[in-house]
């Protein structure tokens, strides 16, 4: 029993979180508070929610780099619409649009021109950051939200915060339609060997079309919740969360060949990563190290995820 | 027997030599000159359209003596970078190692030269230093990418993260300020006929690229690689030989752009690499370099930098919002891109 546990993907990360949680509770004395706690779930939940998308695209074999843009939009759209004096529904509904209609941007950049992923979503990259911008005043951080957009992410329910839960269903749905629903099967099929899952009848792009979508949506999502969570847009949300997400699904079981990974592994690479910047933050380390511990792990798990493929290319006899 | 196989194969294509004797050279420049144009005429197009543009709507500013001067020197740094990356794009891969490697070798530079840290001074002797260091990480690019077999993209990513971090520690994140002027009098001079030396230097590597994209086998090789990658191993080309050489040409780009973007600021940090990959990319592909690879040469390259440092300066000019130039230059990149990709290369894309 204990060997099959280990066998699975999602075993790595929960073992370098637990004993990345077991340190800093030892070096620190301050990380089981519940300032600590809290803010830690503050970090986990909005980028997990992320990666989730980012997992759906890892698991067809591509990536999406414009999550971090599409959260910042997300904010800075739910200020302006707040601007306009929407109510907390209105807002949601339309931000969550916004989101939507850039992961369709996404979608048909990639799946229906054929432009590598890379470039198509580094270019909406810049463009939702753009446009993004062009939004952004700087007395919009003073400007309050409604009560209840403010209660969104601020509210608690059992002593987690709403968007802890919204997480926590997020990854139970997707868990399950990823696991047990055929259309959730298919993505693996698509990311494995997309030559033969298109000749056994799959339409792939409509797929990966909709796996993009998903995520511009679920990268909506968390902007909204990290705006209610801090109660006013910053121009600085969303940097740098494409690379945080891709690190947490590699180590979470997905490869950047495709055919790999799940929502629980999604979670908990995030966890994984949340603890680590927690950690840079209650040692105090200096900035510049935290950059190159983030950039060593990413070449850890570069390498790790590079040698497993080579192994498997090899296993197959495809070299 | 062995005279009618002879007689059978074809002839070897005329060489240029051939042309030169019965075209006589005015009919032989002629002929290249159409060629060039030829081949090049949308992205001429597109540089003519902007020009008019912003020509007119700046009421003629853009298109004076002085400003063309701003533009031309400004485009010589990305030029070379973008010399440098579409060798990588022509061979269907990608290179996002740009920023990292052009971090460390200016951050060497800055150490190497006059400065106020330590008591280095090794004057005009940073050519050949920067030109090993950058050719060094290149071909350790390619020998990642071909003996590990991981695609370009996550190889070179992993080499911009560790030269990045490198060059953050040797630095130790502080710019260090440069007191040697001889260079940064060279290279924001303009000495020859009123051209920036920027420029010359770009036109200087453009020719020298050209000619190794059309003269040697390397080069030859690489236009077959980007082609068809199997097709090229099974004529006989060492296709992981010609990678990492190109790998390494490519770098020796970068050490040199990043000695000239270190002193014409005079000042070293390891930032300075920053923001620099996204429009070598941009520049590569309006100039007409194909991601599916094959397809586009040094003059698509320079054309390219030269289309994008015109635009960027026009919309400085007409003061257009700053955050709206980056997606302005976005929606440029994706546009190039979806015109020049092949859509055969793509496979399971119909």
């Amino acid at each position: 029993m204990p060997g099959k546990l280990a066998r699975k993907s999602e075993f790595v990360p929960l073992v370098l979180s637990l004993a990345l949680a077991a340190a800093l509770s030892a070096a620190s004395g301050v990380f089981w508070t519940s300032a600590n706690l809290n803010s830690l779930q503050a970090s986990i939940a909005p980028t997990a929610i992320m990666a989730f998308g980012m997992m759906l695209c890892l698991i067809c074999g591509y990536f999406d780099l414009s999550i971090g843009s599409i959260m910042l939009l997300a904010g800075l759209l739910s200020g302006k619409f707040n601007d306009w004096g929407l109510s907390t529904p209105a807002i949601v509904l339309f931000v969550l649009l916004a989101g939507l209609a850039v992961g369709c941007l996404n979608g048909f950049l990639v799946a229906v021109l054929g432009i590598n992923a890379l470039i198509a979503t580094i270019g909406v990259q810049y463009i939702g950051y753009g446009f993004a911008m062009t939004l952004w005043d700087r007395n919009m951080q003073h400007r309050k939200f409604p009560g209840d957009f403010i209660a969104m992410g601020d509210g608690q329910f059992l002593g987690m915060y709403y968007m802890t839960w919204v997480m926590l269903a997020i990854l139970v749905g997707l868990g399950f339609f990823l696991k047990y629903t055929l259309s959730g099967r298919r993505l693996y099929y698509v990311g494995g060997n997309r030559e033969a899952s298109r000749l056994i009848g799959f339409n792939d792009r409509r797929i990966v079309f909709l796996c993009y979508a998903a995520t511009g949506l679920l990268a909506a999502l968390a902007g909204v919740l990290a705006v209610a969570r801090i109660q006013s847009p910053t121009q600085y949300m969303g940097g740098g969360v494409h690379m945080t997400c891709m690190i947490a699904c590699v180590i979470g079981g997905g490869s950047f060949a495709g055919g790999k990974g799940s929502a629980l592994g999604a979670a908990l690479g995030v966890t994984f990563m949340s603890l680590l910047t927690n950690m840079f933050n209650l040692l105090e380390m200096n900035t510049q190290l935290q950059n190159v511990v983030v950039g060593l792990t990413l070449i850890a798990v570069i390498v790790v995820d590079g040698y497993l493929n080579l192994k498997k290319m090899r296993a197959m006899g495809m070299i | 027997m062995d005279n009618v196989q002879a007689d059978a194969l074809p002839k070897r294509p005329q060489s240029y030599l051939t042309g030169l004797k019965e075209g006589g050279r005015a009919g032989w420049l002629l002929a290249q000159g159409l060629m060039f144009l030829g081949a090049v005429w949308g992205q001429l197009l597109s540089l003519a359209i902007v020009c008019l543009i912003f020509g007119i709507g700046s009421g003629g500013r853009f298109l004076s003596p002085d400003n063309i001067h701003a533009i031309v020197g400004l485009a010589g740094v990305p030029a070379l970078l973008c010399l440098g990356v579409h060798q990588i794009v022509v061979m269907g891969g990608m290179d996002l190692s740009l920023e990292g490697v052009v971090a460390i070798c200016g951050v060497v530079c800055g150490l190497l030269l006059k400065n106020n840290v330590n008591s280095m001074d090794v004057g005009f002797w940073i050519l050949p230093i920067v030109v090993a260091l950058g050719g060094a990480v290149g071909l350790l690019s390619g020998i990642i990418h071909t003996k590990l077999k991981m695609p370009s993209f996550i190889a070179t990513l992993g080499v911009q993260w560790v030269f990045f971090g490198f060059a953050i520690l040797i630095s130790g994140g502080r710019s260090i300020p440069i007191q040697d002027a001889r260079f940064q009098r060279l290279v924001t001079g303009s000495h020859i006929l009123g051209i920036p030396n920027l420029a010359l230097v770009g036109v200087f590597f453009w020719l020298v690229f050209e000619i190794f994209q059309s003269r040697t086998k390397t080069g030859i090789a690489m236009y077959a690689i980007g082609g068809d990658e199997t097709l090229a191993r099974q004529a006989g080309i060492n296709v992981n030989r010609v990678k990492v050489i190109v790998f390494a040409i490519c770098g020796v780009m970068y050490g040199i752009a990043a000695l000239f973007l270190v002193t014409r600021l005079n000042s070293a940090a390891a930032r300075v690499g920053n923001l620099l990959l996204f429009p070598a990319m941009t520049a590569a592909a309006v100039g007409g370099v194909s991601l599916t690879g094959g397809l586009g040469r040094a003059r698509n390259a320079v054309l390219g930098t030269v289309i994008i440092s015109a635009l960027n300066n026009g919309m400085v000019m007409m003061r257009v919002n700053p955050y709206l130039q980056e997606a302005v230059n976005g929606i440029v990149l994706i546009t190039a891109v979806a015109l020049t990709i092949d859509r055969k290369k793509l496979g399971f894309i119909k």
